[in-house]
């Protein structure tokens, strides 16, 4: 659990970065019952947004020498919770008792929670894409169990949709910033997910990847607008520590 | 062989002497009991042999009592009754015929019986000087439903009997099957012996049949007739037990009225039907003799199946008179549709047959199904091919049901498999790092695919083509697919499998062709050969991103067993042209 623990600390500072823009609208699924949290709000992204969303990744670390450990360990991430932003300070927490969908323009944004399963903190994320915003996914701030602290300013985690090439910086703290570049907006990724009955073991996903460098560490993220993170590698001067592919991704409202 | 020998003596016409009373009790019932069939011509025999009798027998129609479908006690009475009217001292004579079922020890009449033992006693009390007993009954099966049941003895009286004065004819031996004749529509030993009255058997060409010339006319007649019945040869038989010397006149043609003459250069078989097309006789007559047969007044159509082929005349007879029919009068006719003498058609036949041979089918389609599923790893270099002969192995089995003639019923399964693997190795430099990474894919597929069909055949039954079947119908193709694979990605360090079961079905129209040639009475080999018709591939229905196109040959061997066969005696038949 120790390389889950460490990739989500890299997954939390990939989030750290923040800028306050106005969210996407968001979709609301059609009333008249259904599974839990079907009138709760989900925004369509890179990184698809919706309490219940759940995504499982093999995770494979390498000494180095490039040696893969001999045992890879799965890594859960979820959604598990979703805000109403009334202004600059002030989230609401959602739920299928206080919401409906007719409550959309009471909020400028929603906001959710993005954290590893069982971890009681994590990271809050939004999107924006209004007119003036770099349109992207956005970390506004943090939570931790019931309380939430919101980011002065929303950092710039994912921009979506971008060109190739589009460069920024994610401060992840006040001390660290990592250069996030946009290598490519078709680039080809393969992992065991997908919806189709057939044979095949593997299934082929067109992804934005983006490269994260800090110091010596860059790690390439292969994202699917319909799926989120579809797998990711890392390296540590030149050598490949970590590599990461999707199973299995559950989407609790469709 | 039994034949007919009343003594080597000289044979004294027991003709109708003055003051002699004729007496008949014709009796018949067309049911036996559980377990026989109903037969269909007793009326026909009782009601022909009285017209027989009272036209050339010297009975009087005060004197014959028929007896059709009554019971034991009726009959019982009937001869009480006759015993108390016969006169020993007229020379009286009693004819007793009965039609029906019967077992070793009684005649069946419907669900009851009537004892042997109990007739015997009562023919040997009756005080006539000549007591005549023909039965027509023996045992029951099939299609000719033969009369009576099973024998474990001779057939009625035992040679030891001690009847005295008394003849009985009987229509088979111990084990044998008496039957009919849908085209006599007649018992076949009755329609013998009524034609023996009528001036068939007249041998001596005196006008007078006698019981010596009446019997051995019946038996070569029933025997040339059921020669090549599926119930076996008939083979009457007869008991005679009679003082003095003489034979016995069971009809005087000079009595007759009327009737047909075949004269001298007429020679072979000939058949004479009534208007209606009924056959009213059908004899072998001999080419230097003449020779008259006594039918009543009426058309008559007159077929002589000589050596030179068939011919036929219309005859018009009118009361009280002989028409003479010469070679002159008969016109060659063609015949269609005929079928030899004797000859056995099949009847109701259940079949069940084992079948291995080979088939086409062109099963790219579903290979290429599969085959784009697995297009993207292109991607790291690999082209997986599932593969799948064309040409396959199949074994399976069929049921027939024939009926009756050419129909036929088919019901036939059979089925193939195919499978196959394969290993595919592909290498691809993963653009962040600039390293070329292996990956590996692994692939096993079967697929199974058995078929029902079902449809209706024409089956030839006669002629060189005999045993070839036309098929037509409709097959459903069930289909199980099973393929599973594995991905290995050493970039990544993942190994990932996936495994499907799928499958469905489809029906299409097939033809068919079939020959099978009976090696044994029941067991028959044979060969087909069948053609599946599909426009385009199916879907199928459980995995809908394959398709399949199962157009194609099937050619096997069969092997099967006749479970259930029947047959039917078919007499020739004239058709003229």
């Amino acid at each position: 659990m120790r390389h889950s623990t460490r990739l989500l600390v890299r997954i939390v500072a990939v989030l750290s970065a923040a800028m306050l823009v106005r969210c996407a609208m968001p979709m609301i699924a059609d009333a008249g019952g259904g599974p839990p949290h079907v009138l709760l709000p989900r925004t369509p992204s890179i990184l698809p947004l919706g309490v219940g969303n759940q995504w499982r990744y093999s995770y494979t670390s390498y000494d180095s020498s490039g040696a893969a450990h001999p045992s890879t360990e799965d890594l859960n991430i979820t959604i598990s919770g979703v805000y109403g932003r009334l202004d600059d300070s002030m989230l609401v927490r959602l739920s299928d008792d206080n919401f409906t969908p007719a409550d959309s323009d009471t909020y400028q944004e929603f906001v959710y929670e993005y954290a590893q399963e069982g971890y009681n903190q994590g990271d809050l994320v939004t999107y924006r894409d209004a007119p003036g915003d770099v349109r992207g996914l956005y970390v506004v701030g943090s939570f931790t169990g019931a309380s939430t602290a919101l980011f002065d300013t929303a950092r710039l985690w994912l921009a979506y949709a971008a060109d190739p090439g589009a460069s920024y910086y994610y401060t992840a703290d006040t001390a660290t910033s990592a250069r996030i570049t946009v290598l490519s907006v078709r680039d080809t990724f393969f992992c065991p997910y997908g919806q189709t009955q057939g044979a095949s073991p593997m299934h082929m996903y067109e992804c934005y990847l983006y490269e994260d460098v800090l110091a010596d560490t860059s790690t390439y993220y292969y994202y699917n607008d319909e799926v989120g993170m579809v797998g990711y590698l890392q390296y540590v001067s030149g050598i490949r520590r970590v590599s990461c592919m999707l199973m299995d991704f559950e989407q609790s409202w469709w | 062989m039994r034949r007919f020998a009343l003594g080597t003596a000289v044979l004294i016409a027991l003709a109708l002497p003055a003051g002699a009373v004729r007496y008949a009790v014709l009796a018949g019932n067309s049911a036996g009991g559980a377990g026989l069939d109903q037969l269909r011509y007793v009326n026909n025999d009782l009601t022909e042999l009285r017209d027989v009798l009272l036209a050339f027998g010297g009975f009087e129609p005060k004197n014959i009592t028929t007896l059709y479908n009554r019971t034991p006690s009726e009959l019982a009475r009937t001869l009480a009754g006759l015993s108390s009217s016969v006169s020993g001292a007229n020379d009286d004579l009693v004819l007793f015929y009965y039609s029906g079922h019967a077992d070793p020890r009684s005649l069946r009449m419907g669900s009851d019986r009537f004892a042997l033992a109990d007739l015997r006693a009562t023919l040997d009390s009756m005080p006539a000087r000549i007591r005549i007993a023909v039965l027509d009954a023996c045992r029951s099966e099939g299609f000719t439903r033969a009369k009576g049941g099973k024998l474990d003895e001779p057939f009625l009286f035992k040679e030891d009997s001690k009847v005295s004065g008394t003849v009985v004819l009987y229509s088979s031996s111990s084990t044998e099957n008496s039957q009919e004749s849908d085209r006599y529509k007649n018992s076949i030993f009755t329609f013998h012996f009524i034609n023996a009255l009528r001036g068939c058997a007249d041998m001596s060409q005196d006008g007078k049949i006698t019981v010596n010339e009446a019997y051995q006319y019946s038996y070569g007649r029933t025997i040339s007739s059921t020669v090549h019945s599926a119930d076996g040869v008939q083979h009457p038989g007869y008991n005679f037990r009679i003082q003095g010397e003489g034979d016995i006149v069971l009809a005087d043609l000079n009595l007759r009225t009327q009737g047909i003459m075949f004269g001298k250069g007429i020679g072979g078989g000939v058949s004479i039907l009534d208007s209606a097309g009924a056959l009213v006789a059908d004899f072998v007559k001999e080419n230097g003799s003449a020779f008259v047969v006594a039918v009543n007044p009426g058309g008559y159509r007159v077929v002589n199946s000589g050596g030179t082929g068939r011919s036929a005349a219309s005859v018009l007879v009118t009361d009280r008179k002989i028409v003479e029919v010469r070679p002159a009068d008969l016109v060659a006719v063609a015949v269609a549709g005929s079928t030899s003498k004797g000859e056995r058609r099949p009847g109701f036949c259940l079949s069940v047959g084992l079948l291995g041979g080979g088939g086409h089918a062109d099963l790219s389609s579903l290979s290429a199904s599969m085959e784009q599923e697995f297009s993207d790893y292109a991607y790291f270099g690999m082209h997986p091919r599932f593969s799948m002969p064309a040409n396959f192995l199949r074994f399976g089995g069929a049921v027939e049901v024939n009926p009756f003639g050419n129909l036929v019923l088919l019901w036939i399964g059979d089925g193939f498999h195919t499978e196959g693997s394969a290993r595919y190795h592909g290498s691809r430099v993963n653009s962040v790092d600039g390293v070329a990474y292996g990956y590996e894919l692994t692939t096993r597929h079967d697929a199974s695919f058995v078929t029902l069909g079902t449809g209706p055949g024409f089956r030839v039954t006669r002629g060189p083509l005999r045993g070839l079947t036309i098929w037509a119908g409709i097959c459903d193709i069930w289909i199980d697919i099973r393929v599973s694979s594995t991905f290995t990605d050493s970039l990544y360090s993942v190994s990932n499998s996936k495994s499907i079961r799928g499958g469905g079905t489809v029906t299409m129209p097939y033809l068919g062709l079939s020959y099978r040639y009976q090696v044994f009475p029941r067991v028959y080999v044979g060969a087909q050969a069948f053609y599946r018709y599909s426009r385009q591939a199916a879907r199928l229905s459980d995995t809908p991103g394959y398709k399949v196109q199962l157009r194609g040959v099937n050619a096997a061997l069969t092997v099967g067993v006749d479970v259930i066969k029947r047959w039917k005696h078919v007499e020739p038949e004239e058709s003229e042209q």
